[in-house]
């Protein structure tokens, strides 16, 4: 028998009582809050910066435009200043050249900026602008340097111009040689390198200024020769000179650097010299030939004087004789129609000197002298300006005495020795002139052109005022002891204020025999002539022959006042009797 | 109105400094937050490495428990075996056969070596059986190592997140105070 064991009937089991984890952290999903915390973080400090680099940036470049806008202007200001400083200083190393002074200038700007960053840019922009300006400077200054060199050759060039137009040969030709190159065989130009080319080689002046210098010298030098050409025909008064000088200028080969308008003007210029030239010679002629005719007039006139005067001396000779004793007997040579006559044909004296002689030599007298033909003559005389007009007054003079002329030969004389006086233009002869005109607005109407208008005066003025203007000019030109001009104005001008009171149509008596007739100063023509008697008239008469303080020629027309006053008496007497 | 221009001045003056302040509280911000975040994926990483050493453990207790189940099986197989062996030598007697000589002796031998043969299969399958579960621990082990180390890392990144965003302000800031 089978003896019963027991068998277990559980069996170990195979699992454990711990699980295996599934789980696990997410360390992205855990770290949110920080990553999200760290991007606030992230995006305020972005603002901030963006902020502050706006900021910054704006105000740095407020702050560098600033010092650059002040540096600019006080730049602009060294720029101007540097124009009227010398070229050599301001471009030099020196402490007043142009760098220097903007680097102080800088230094001072940049001293006032605060932010060292923009005290770099602003170094930065201004060395910038330094350098801009240097180079404007130096352009300038170098423009100026140029400009001054440019100036001294310029003047040396103007020397040799003069050197060319002043100098001899020698000098000339030494002087175009350097102006514009010797003359070249071929052409027979000077054609080689000009002084102003030389310039422009030079970097002085540009080609197209050296042309126009070079053709503006040219110029200038053809328009000296030209002037000098001119001036030498001019003064030589040579017509072929003008000719030769017209003949080049039509030429194109010469004056090459003359330009067509310049040539065509001296061309006439040339051409009105040839012409004046020729003109005055023409006028040189006939002047020459009117002082031919006028020396023979001169000639003619100094013959008729001395002609004239033999006759007269021969007369006062024969008059002489007639009373002279014997033994005081003067020589008569006496002068005959024949010889005045043979004269006359012979040209040597005109006809109406001719006419004048014979009228002495046979006394052929007018009756008396007409006072308006002689005033007339006197005022014509002394009005004359030509010697022309002086001839043809002589004329009419020589012509207007004679048995029925209206001056006589004494006056005819004295007219013509008065004419040779107010000719001489002598101060007595002037004073004459002055008085003259005096007596005309004194004894006259004159209107206010000055002229006299005696067809406004009634008979007795005019006669009393051509009575006053031949008694002074018989006064002032008697033969002996003439009266001087203002003398006698000044007794003629009372005498004829006289006259006028007392309305008669000649000239009243002197003061001295005045008083003799009983007139005194304003009294009336009724008062003065009835108190006249025929015994103060021959008194008076009397007075004037034996008092020598009266010259002779107030004499003689003291006696025809006497005549002409008895006459006026008379007639005072007939109107007396009638009323 | 009258104070209006002198509080624009003064704000416009003040302008340069808040604008700083925001600056340099953003950087700090950033930093804190970085150093913060770092700081958070440490602990998140050492807490799954706690798991995962954890489940190592539980891998190795389970390799221990298959290894003591199988030998378990094995001393039960044995009884079964000298069951068997008994049997076989009762029948050969029964059959009249002696049971320790002969053939019989050759099939009780025959048998053994297969018993032994079978007990030497099942110790070797529960070998490795508990070498893949070690295995297991192992890696969690590994991985847990590596969480740790990922936390290392993320702590030391947040703190350099943090001086970079630091140095960056302060970079931007002096960019800014050299270019703008």
């Amino acid at each position: 028998m089978r003896v019963p064991t027991y068998q277990s009937q559980t069996e170990l089991t195979g699992s454990v009582p711990g699980q295996r984890f599934t789980v696990s952290a997410n360390p992205g999903a855990l770290s949110q809050t920080a990553k999200a915390f760290s991007g606030l973080g992230a995006q305020i400090q972005k603002e901030g910066t963006d902020f502050y680099n706006r900021l910054l940036s704006e105000q740095r470049d407020t702050e560098l435009k600033q010092a650059q806008m002040d540096y600019k202007e006080e730049l602009g200001s060294l720029k101007l200043a540097s124009l009227s400083a010398s070229p050599s200083v301001i471009t030099g190393d020196g402490p007043k050249g142009f760098e220097a002074l903007a680097a102080k200038l800088q230094t001072k700007i940049n001293n006032g900026l605060t932010d060292s960053v923009v005290q770099k840019r602003f170094k930065l922009a201004a060395a910038d602008a330094t350098t801009n300006a240097y180079i404007t400077v130096k352009q300038q200054a170098r423009s100026r340097q140029i400009d001054a060199a440019a100036a001294t050759k310029l003047r040396y060039a103007e020397t040799l111009e003069k050197q060319a137009v002043y100098g001899n040969a020698t000098e000339r030709n030494e002087a175009l040689n350097e102006l514009y190159g010797p003359v070249n065989e071929k052409t027979g130009l000077r054609d080689g390198v000009s002084f102003y080319k030389r310039m422009a080689g030079g970097g002085l002046i540009t080609q197209s200024a050296a042309l126009q210098y070079e053709q503006k010298s040219r110029q200038t030098i053809d328009r000296y020769d030209i002037e000098a050409e001119i001036i030498s025909a001019d003064d030589t008064q040579s017509t072929v000179t003008a000719q030769r000088l017209i003949n080049r200028l039509k030429d194109p080969n010469q004056f090459t650097g003359l330009d067509p308008l310049t040539r065509l003007a001296y061309q006439q210029k040339a051409v009105n010299l040839q012409q004046a030239i020729e003109s005055k010679q023409l006028t040189d002629s006939e002047a020459r030939e009117r002082n031919s005719a006028a020396d023979g007039t001169r000639a003619r006139k100094t013959r008729e004087s001395i002609l004239g005067a033999s006759i007269l001396d021969a007369q006062a000779a024969l008059v002489h004789n007639q009373t002279a004793s014997s033994g005081n007997q003067k020589a008569v040579n006496l002068v005959t129609t024949n010889t005045v006559n043979q004269a006359l044909r012979d040209g040597k004296i005109g006809l109406e000197f001719a006419k004048y002689a014979n009228d002495i030599i046979t006394r052929q007298d007018a009756p008396a002298d007409v006072p308006a033909v002689v005033t007339g003559f006197t005022d014509e005389i002394i009005e004359a300006t030509t010697d022309k007009q002086l001839e043809d007054i002589r004329k009419k003079v020589l012509k207007s005495g004679g048995r029925n002329g209206t001056v006589t030969l004494n006056t005819q004389e004295s007219l013509l020795r008065f004419l040779e006086q107010q000719q001489s233009g002598t101060t007595e002869a002037l004073d004459y002139k002055f008085y003259s005109r005096q007596l005309n607005e004194q004894t006259a109407k004159v209107d206010s052109n000055g002229f006299m208008n005696l067809l406004s005066m009634d008979n007795d003025q005019v006669e009393r005022h051509l009575d006053a203007k031949l008694t002074f000019y018989k006064l002032t030109n008697a033969p002996a002891n003439p009266m001087a001009p203002e003398a006698a104005f000044n007794q003629i001008v009372r005498q004829f204020k006289a006259s006028q009171q007392l309305k008669v149509p000649f000239l009243f008596s002197h003061p001295t025999i005045g008083r003799l007739l009983g007139y005194k100063n304003d009294q009336s023509r009724e008062q003065f002539l009835s108190n006249l008697t025929n015994e103060k008239i021959i008194a008076a008469g009397q007075k004037i022959s034996s008092d020598d303080s009266i010259s002779q020629i107030e004499k003689s027309f003291e006696n025809e006042t006497m005549g002409l006053l008895k006459d006026e008496f008379e007639k005072f007497q007939v109107e007396q009797q009638n009323k | 109105m009258a104070f209006a221009v002198p509080a624009m001045t003064a704000l416009k003056a003040a302008a340069p400094i808040i604008s700083m302040g925001a600056t340099v509280l953003g950087a700090a911000t950033q930093a804190t937050g970085a150093v913060a975040q770092g700081n958070t994926q440490q602990a998140a990483y050492n807490f799954n490495a706690d798991i995962n050493e954890r489940n190592a453990k539980v891998a190795e207790q389970q390799a221990e428990q298959l290894v003591r189940r199988e030998e378990e099986k094995i001393v039960d197989f044995q009884k079964d075996f000298r069951k068997f062996s008994d049997s076989q030598s009762q029948a050969f007697r029964y059959n009249g056969w002696i049971a320790s000589e002969g053939t019989p002796l050759k099939v009780a031998l025959a048998s053994a070596q297969e018993a032994e043969e079978e007990i030497a299969t099942r110790r070797y399958n529960a070998k490795v059986s508990a070498g893949q579960l070690e295995e297991n621990a192992t890696q969690e082990r590994m991985q847990a190592d590596l969480n740790r180390m990922y936390g290392k890392s993320a702590s030391r990144a947040g703190k350099i997140d943090a001086g970079r965003s630091l140095l960056g302000a302060a970079a931007d800031v002096a960019r800014i105070r050299m270019f703008a």
